[in-house]
């Protein structure tokens, strides 16, 4: 359930990171003396151990199918809350880097949903408190499965939510979260399970791993209060302000807002929300470029440009070319063709001339 | 497993390419970073519908995939893995959003070119990925991101669970051949090994977690992973940035497209 590029916006891509930035930052403060800087090491080991083990296939009981694991909440278990959601970051980036799973821009979506509820929300407030210390086999694998189950549920609540708010997407929200919370209601079971398989096997083969982790419990949850505050204010001030830079395009927060409200904005008003609106209006490049702005004035202004050039064609010329009407324009897709043709022939012709000198020097030499 | 052996090779053939030499591979990690995330932010912040306009910032990978000397077979190869969960994500407006809208004359439903859409921006955005890596390699996104200022902490972290991916894809490749060939006709790992197979994996990989953190310290580690001198920006390298920097602000703020299509159709006539 990694968010794709493709699928969000700049404005919640960067409140996301934000939130990200603000997590880490707050959890690298937590572990400085829990575990020691040189003890990093280890937490990268870990990172890669549940980048492995994602790849194993595991069958689900009675289906014929198969699932893997997420990896958040045994990297809780075992490290504890911060290190493990640092471990999950690094993860995540290393995914999203060489495997494409997961994009730059969606990094910080990612590592909240995959991150952040897991170590964070169900580990702390579900595993912790149905398995605190010293609890039966039953009661921890009981927590396991129960906290897998929510910290997916709302990971892919999450996924649902940032889709929508970036407005990349003609998904109405009750059919998105039909699609998406009874998946990962079996995907939740088992990552439990395994996570619980796991914690027993190695609770048995070599206790003393966990006993290192059961021994800095003393900070599980105790300020996660704090975080969610930081978070929340993050969040709200990189969002606001980049809503506000980007409100003048109808795209993401603005273009959902029309879906849901059924008006583009809020009403708002008050001097400073003027003096601000008249600032953006002069900062921005083109105020109130639209690529559907004509839906609603017939033949009026799709693409500047377009617009500019369709009228010297002649009047019945315009007439046949219903040029800018609705969306795209056929100059437009014409255009758009030879634009990736011009590319294309950028790129072989720069490769060409660089083997005809890689040639000729060969040849001199 | 078969997933294993791809992903091993992905992570090979993209650090092999990284140690190229070409104009690309010289320029300065965090220009190249930098100009990665202004593309992402150019192609993210367009429409829902925008087809046409995302065309031109095609330029932008394949001028870097000519510059850079990359091949451009596996790269293309790495691109078809484009997520299942976009595409059925993007594959599903067309049902949802029957509002009509022209494409060149005809008239289409508008999912349509949302589905097309998040097609172009989900490929873009991968093949851009990919070349950062494929020209910068992990140590120098290393140097990029504490060039950023990212916490030091995680920045060490990551660079070493980086290291460690590889050699442990290739232990579990092995315990899971082992488990296949026990298991024969069996779909995953089942509930017998689900705790033992991956918790020996993981108990090992603490084991040499602890060792290896212990012979590091014993030859001076001391928190810092150094990856050489934090290199500053040259001419070049902020001209790369300026230059790429000015295309995406024209390519997003200009009807490139409809500019050149609507001269070569006044040409014609």
């Amino acid at each position: 359930m990694h968010m794709a590029d493709a699928l969000i916006s700049p404005v919640v891509g960067a409140a996301m990171w934000a939130a990200t930035l603000g997590t880490a930052a707050f959890s690298i403060k937590r572990i400085k003396g829990d575990i020691d800087d040189k003890k990093v090491p280890l937490m990268g080991v870990m990172a890669a151990f549940v980048f492995a083990a994602q790849m194993i296939n595991f069958s689900i009981p009675g289906t014929g199918s198969s699932g893997h694991l997420g990896g958040g909440l045994l990297l809780s278990i075992v490290l504890g809350p911060y290190a493990g959601f640092l471990s999950m970051a690094s993860v995540l980036l290393i995914q999203a880097l060489f495997f494409a799973d997961g994009g730059i821009l969606a990094y910080g979506c990612n590592v909240f949903n995959l991150g952040f509820f897991t170590c964070f929300i169900a580990y702390p407030f579900v595993y912790k408190r149905i398995a605190p210390e010293g609890s039966t086999a039953g009661r921890k694998s009981a927590g396991a499965i129960v906290a897998a189950i929510l910290g997916l549920q709302m990971g892919a609540f999450g996924v649902v939510l940032e889709t929508l708010l970036s407005g990349k997407t003609e998904l109405p929200f009750g059919t998105f979260v039909l699609l998406m919370q009874p998946i990962h209601l079996a995907i939740g079971v088992v990552e439990g399970l395994v996570t619980t398989a796991i914690i027993a096997f190695v609770a048995k083969a070599s206790p003393e791993i966990l006993d290192r982790a059961d021994s800095r419990e003393g900070l599980a949850g105790a300020r996660v209060g704090k975080v969610v505050a930081v978070l929340g204010a993050g969040v709200l001030v990189v969002g606001g302000a980049l809503s506000w830079f980007a409100s003048t395009y109808p795209d993401g927060l603005e273009w959902s807002m029309e879906k849901v409200a059924g008006t583009p904005e809020l009403e708002s008003s008050g001097s400073v929300h003027e003096g601000l609106a008249s600032l953006q209006a002069k900062t921005a490049f083109m105020p109130d470029y639209s690529f559907k702005a004509s839906e609603a004035e017939g033949a009026a202004g799709a693409s500047p440009l377009a617009e500019g050039a369709a009228p010297t064609g002649g009047a019945d010329e315009s007439a046949a070319w219903p040029a800018v009407d609705g969306g795209t324009s056929v100059a437009g897709i014409l255009g758009g063709a030879m634009t990736l043709a011009l590319a294309a022939l950028a790129g072989i012709g720069i490769r060409a001339a660089k083997r005809r000198s890689v040639r000729s020097e060969a040849k001199a030499a | 497993m078969n997933s294993i052996a791809l992903s091993l090779a992905s992570v090979r053939l993209l650090e092999s390419l990284s140690r190229g030499d070409s104009l690309v591979h010289a320029l300065r990690p965090l220009a190249k970073l930098v100009a990665t995330f202004l593309f992402l932010v150019a192609i993210a912040s367009t429409g829902p519908r925008e087809v046409v306009g995302l065309l031109p910032f095609a330029l932008y990978p394949a001028l870097v995939l000519a510059l850079s000397d990359l091949p451009a077979a596996p790269i293309a190869a790495r691109l078809a893995a484009v997520s299942p969960f976009v595409i059925f994500i993007g594959a599903l407006n067309p049902l949802f959003d029957r509002e009509l809208v022209s494409f060149g004359g005809a008239m289409i439903a508008g999912g349509w070119l949302v589905f097309a859409s998040i097609a172009i921006k989900c490929a873009l955005a991968i093949w851009a990925a990919l070349l950062l890596v494929a020209t910068t390699g992990m140590d120098g996104l290393g140097e990029a991101m504490r060039a950023l200022r990212l916490p030091r902490v995680f920045v060490l972290q990551t660079l070493l669970a980086y290291r460690y991916v590889s050699l442990l894809m290739e232990e579990l490749a092995s315990s899971l051949r082992a488990h296949e060939l026990r298991s024969p006709g069996g779909r995953g790992v089942g509930k017998r090994a689900r705790g033992s197979l991956p918790g020996r994996l993981l108990v090992r990989t603490y084991d040499r977690g602890v060792r290896v953190h212990d012979a590091m310290l014993l030859r001076g580690f001391d928190g810092e992973y150094r990856t050489g001198r934090p290199r500053a920006l040259r001419a070049v390298d902020v001209a790369y940035l300026a230059a790429w920097t000015a295309f995406f602000a024209a390519a997003r703020f200009v009807d490139l497209p409809g500019a050149l299509g609507a001269f070569v159709m006044k040409a014609a006539r």
